[in-house]
């Protein structure tokens, strides 16, 4: 199949009409002096009135031009020819693995499961490629990995990484890899995509942009219909109904082709506390709640039964109390409105200093500066109130000695977490000098000259400003002031551990300040490490991808080894598209297939531009082939002698004195 | 065309002149002579055979005596034999006027190869052997007037110079064919033969030759044509320049296309028609040459078949005349 390498220079084949309309124009006539006008003066004088225009001529010199300008243009758009079909010549083709990690590929129902018999498959595949075919590897999930290798050189290194690659979690989302997948595909030969997945996607496949894929796909099924009982939902909340308790919700499905039957156990601190008999039409779900005391820490739902998905016949609950959260004031008035505010926050453990005795060196989980603004920041969340004219983060807009206008809100954010359950209105202001809005803030509540509240990320650390001085506001007394200080706290609270996370998907855990080390136990009780990585604000924070389901506890220590925090979270297996294993397609477009063309490569990381014979040359000497025709036809063209014509050939005199007439 | 052809043909020198025969041609040409129909010549001796019969050491045939014929040339011996009186024929020789008139207008200085070089060459041969032959030539150009004449020349002495005035011979410009034939005939006192060596194509030729055909010349024609002229081969968008011509009715727009070219070709046929049988009716000797044709080869070809030119040893076939011997 010819690719073409340029297209655009398809453009110059508007001069093959270009040259038919000069051949068909009597521009220029060129003068030949004969020796007679009378045998023309008759013969053209069906000519007199169409010599403006003329039909195209039928000659050699406007084929052979015709000619030229045709294999010229076809030059020019750079034709190749896929080196295979070259004699002589091998081009490889590229193998491009889709390996499925999603949560449906832990499915039991292909022993031993899955995901390890993708991963199997996937190797035979690699093993399988040519010597310099490049290879390579993309899996689907919550956590997608790209490896490459180009050729057998690094092949090591590739099943090495598919090797140590786990089972994983989340959804397979096929359709959000497809640009990836395009961005893969090398210019100029084969792509072979092989799919190795169960069919469990999270959306439906793209069947047009797979089959518009300059790839040729092939989906290979790993694992059957199967059926399976998920708890899909299990969570907690106060209950709305009595405040002393908390309500517990349960969602389970059944994804199988009949109805069936289980019994639902709820476990309480470790005591089971309730029984139930589930009766579970084909496809159906049903929705489950318990009414457990306020203090219950922990809440564990099983239903019995075997099927290709066990972990996701148990879900798990952490019960979590408010933690403690430790807030520096730094300000002047320490016993105003917004001490008062911060103290009122539950878990809070505020801490007031004067901006004199302020050093950089403490460790909050919240600092708030009023009023001033330190040199250096200190890690952890920041709440700037009033901040001071000169400092390095919010410039001011004109004079800073300025009295300024007094500011009244025109504008604000009704998406800004910030503003949840805020009223702000009637809320006023003593005149004030205009803030300049910083890059690295976004404003939540405007006035004319500037924002009033703002909020943004600045050196690695969530900062709020509020831009007015609230003792002379009247904001501290309105019921929004509380909340607004409740959503600041809440947003600024740099320490979050998560109270559930789903199996085999990736948490960045922020630890307490002051942390040193964390530790994280799995269900079965042992403990390892985590990484600690400082980001640019200078908040550690630790990455961990559960790839069991059970409960998790995650263990904080300072230097000293004093244990900071300890709290746990639950990782469920189970999810509403994931555990449905009889909701894959039956089939996927198989792309274009052939060679994919130059635009569409995408990556710069690709590897060399693979070898396609271009015809170029050839058609070039071609072209001068028939240049060269084409001077010689222009040289013995027009008015020149062509040998001699019938009529002309020599023949016997016509009459003479001696025989007479000899006829013509 | 990409290249230019008009560059390149600049740069195209124009052929050398060549010698109007070479040495073995000659000795073609001194075995030809000149074959005409009639009796041109009487009282000079010259190598032609005349059909005039006289008495002469050459005995040819017997007559019977009539009365008042010289009684030197009665044959006594028959008388004695046979008593009978009967006079002695023998045969004498004659000379020819051989006219040659050499069209040198600026249609006859055209072509490739060039027409007045192709006529001036066949010109050269019939006046070789007019004066081979120790004939009388006058070789005469004309265009729009007669120019300036070569002879009467008598004699192989006069070859050189004959070569060297022909070689000499300018081209002119227009043709005036009847004018010019009229004056010419007018000044002649005595009948000839007339050569008109022309491309005819100004003027009409029955005007021209009616002068010489009232007082008794043998005319022959020698039809001097480009093959351009007869099958043009022209493509493209084309001026065309009448080289004699002069004003707007000098230029013409063409494109020759098949139709042009085909109806080209059917007038100049309608025209050579009219022509050949012009001649044909008025016992004109009539040959076209084509000047791709070899000269050395053909044209003497065509010439002895046609009969323009015979053998020396055949000349005068239709001159003999008997005489007395």
């Amino acid at each position: 199949m010819i690719t073409f390498l340029a297209p655009l220079a398809g453009l110059f084949l508007l001069t093959l009409p270009l040259i038919v309309v000069l051949h068909m124009r009597h521009s220029r006539p060129r003068p030949l002096p004969v020796t007679t006008m009378r045998f023309w003066q008759e013969a053209t004088r069906h000519q007199r009135q169409r010599l403006t225009w003329r039909r195209p001529p039928r000659n050699l010199l406007l084929l052979l031009q015709l000619l030229v300008a045709a294999i010229l243009g076809l030059a020019l758009l750079r034709p190749a020819l896929p080196l295979p079909s070259l004699p002589g010549a091998a081009q490889p083709p590229q193998l491009i693995v889709v390996l499925d990690r999603s949560l449906a590929m832990r499915a039991t129902d292909v022993a031993p499961s899955r995901f390890a018999v993708a991963k199997d498959r996937a190797r035979a595949l690699i093993l399988a490629a040519g010597a310099d075919e490049p290879v390579t590897l993309l899996t689907l999930g919550a956590d997608p990995q790209l490896q490459r290798s180009r050729d057998a050189a690094d092949r090591a290194g590739l099943l090495a990484a598919l090797d140590a690659l786990p089972a994983g979690g989340g959804r397979a989302d096929l359709n959000g890899a497809l640009p990836v997948l395009r961005a893969l595909l090398l210019p100029e030969r084969e792509n072979r995509v092989v799919l190795l997945s169960g069919g469990a996607f999270a959306t439906p496949p793209d069947g047009a942009a797979l089959g518009a894929l300059a790839a040729t796909v092939r989906w290979e099924r790993i694992g059957d219909e199967t059926d399976n009982l998920a708890i899909t939902r299990f969570v907690a909340r106060p209950s709305a109904l009595a405040p002393d308790r908390v309500e517990l919700f349960a969602r389970v499905a059944n994804y199988g082709a009949g109805p069936a039957t289980a019994r639902g156990t709820l476990d309480a601190d470790g005591a089971t506390v309730d029984q139930k008999a589930l009766q579970l039409a084909p496809g159906g779900t049903v929705e489950l709640v318990w009414q457990l005391p306020r203090g219950t820490r922990g809440a564990r739902l099983r239903i019995d039964g075997r099927d290709a998905m066990p972990f996701d016949n148990e879900a798990q609950v952490v019960l979590r109390q408010n933690s403690e959260t430790r807030i520096l004031l730094v300000s002047d008035a320490p016993g105003g409105d917004l001490g008062r505010a911060l103290t009122a926050q539950p878990g809070a453990v505020l801490t007031t200093v004067a901006p004199a005795a302020y050093l950089d060196r403490d460790r909050y989980d919240l600092t708030v500066f009023d009023g001033v603004v330190p040199e250096r920041l200190p890690p952890g969340g920041v709440l700037l109130v009033n901040p001071p004219a000169d400092n390095r983060l919010i410039a001011r807009v004109g004079d800073p000695a300025a009295a300024g206008e007094t500011p009244s809100i025109v504008r604000y954010d009704r998406e800004s977490p910030l503003l949840a359950g805020v009223d702000l209105s009637g809320v006023t202001f003593a005149p004030q000098a205009a803030f300049q809005l910083p890059d690295w803030a976004s404003e939540v509540v405007g006035a004319k000259g500037g924002p009033l509240v703002l909020a943004g990320r600045f050196e690695g650390r969530e900062v709020v400003a509020f831009t007015f001085d609230l003792a002379r506001s009247n904001l501290p007394r309105k019921l929004a002031f509380p909340l607004l200080v409740s959503n600041t706290v809440e947003r600024l609270q740099t320490h979050r551990v998560p109270a559930a996370v789903a199996l085999g998907e990736g948490a960045t855990l922020e630890p307490v300040a002051g942390t040193a080390s964390v530790q994280l136990r799995d269900p079965a009780g042992r403990t390892r490490d985590l990484d600690l990585r400082q980001s640019p604000g200078g908040a550690p924070t630790a990455y961990v991808v559960p790839d069991e389901p059970g409960l998790y506890t995650l263990i904080e220590r300072d230097s000293t080894g004093t244990t900071l925090l300890q709290e746990g979270f639950a990782v469920n297996g189970g999810d509403a598209v994931a555990s449905n294993l009889r909701g894959a397609p039956a089939s996927l477009p198989a792309g274009t297939g052939g060679i994919t063309p130059a635009t569409a490569t995408g990556l710069a990381t690709n590897p060399a531009p693979s070898r396609l014979g271009e015809l170029w040359p050839v058609l070039l000497a071609l072209v001068l082939a028939l240049l060269l025709l084409e001077w010689v036809v222009g040289l013995l063209g027009p008015g020149a002698p062509r040998g001699l014509p019938a009529r002309v050939r020599p023949r016997a005199g016509l009459t003479g004195p001696a025989r007479g007439t000899r006829g013509r | 065309m990409i290249f230019s052809r008009q560059a390149l043909s600049r740069r195209r020198e124009p052929p050398p002149e060549e010698p109007l025969f070479d040495a073995a041609f000659r000795r073609r040409l001194e075995q030809l002579a000149i074959r005409t129909r009639q009796v041109l010549a009487w009282q000079t001796v010259g190598e032609h055979r005349s059909p005039r019969r006289s008495p002469s050491r050459e005995f040819v045939d017997f007559r019977a005596y009539s009365q008042g014929e010289d009684l030197r040339y009665l044959d006594w011996n028959t008388y004695a034999r046979l008593g009978e009186l009967v006079t002695r024929l023998g045969e004498i020789s004659t000379e020819l006027t051989v006219h040659i008139l050499l069209d040198t207008s600026a249609s006859m200085n055209w072509g490739d190869p060039n027409k007045l070089r192709y006529a001036k060459r066949l010109a050269a041969a019939l006046g070789y052997i007019t004066l081979w032959h120790f004939d009388r030539l006058v070789v005469a150009p004309f265009d729009t007037g007669l120019g300036e004449a070569f002879g009467p020349r008598q004699g192989r002495g006069a070859i050189a110079p004959l070569f060297t005035y022909l070689d000499g011979l300018p081209s002119g410009g227009s043709t005036g064919l009847e004018r010019v034939l009229a004056t010419y005939a007018q000044r002649q006192q005595r009948r000839a033969v007339l050569l008109l060596v022309s491309d005819l194509l100004s003027g009409e030729i029955a005007p021209a030759l009616r002068p010489f055909l009232e007082r008794g010349w043998e005319v022959i024609v020698f039809h001097t044509l480009d093959p351009q002229e007869v099958e043009p081969t022209y493509i493209g968008d084309l001026r065309l320049e009448d080289i004699e011509g002069a004003g707007a009715a000098a230029n013409l727009r063409v494109v020759p296309d098949e139709e042009a070219l085909a109806a080209y070709r059917a007038s100049f046929d309608g025209w050579l028609g009219e022509v050949e049988d012009y001649c044909r009716g008025h016992r004109i000797g009539y040959l076209r040459v084509l000047t791709a044709w070899p000269f050395e080869s053909l044209v003497l070809r065509f010439l002895l078949e046609g009969g323009f030119l015979g053998p020396r040893s055949d000349r005068g076939t239709n001159a003999r005349m008997m005489v007395r011997s």
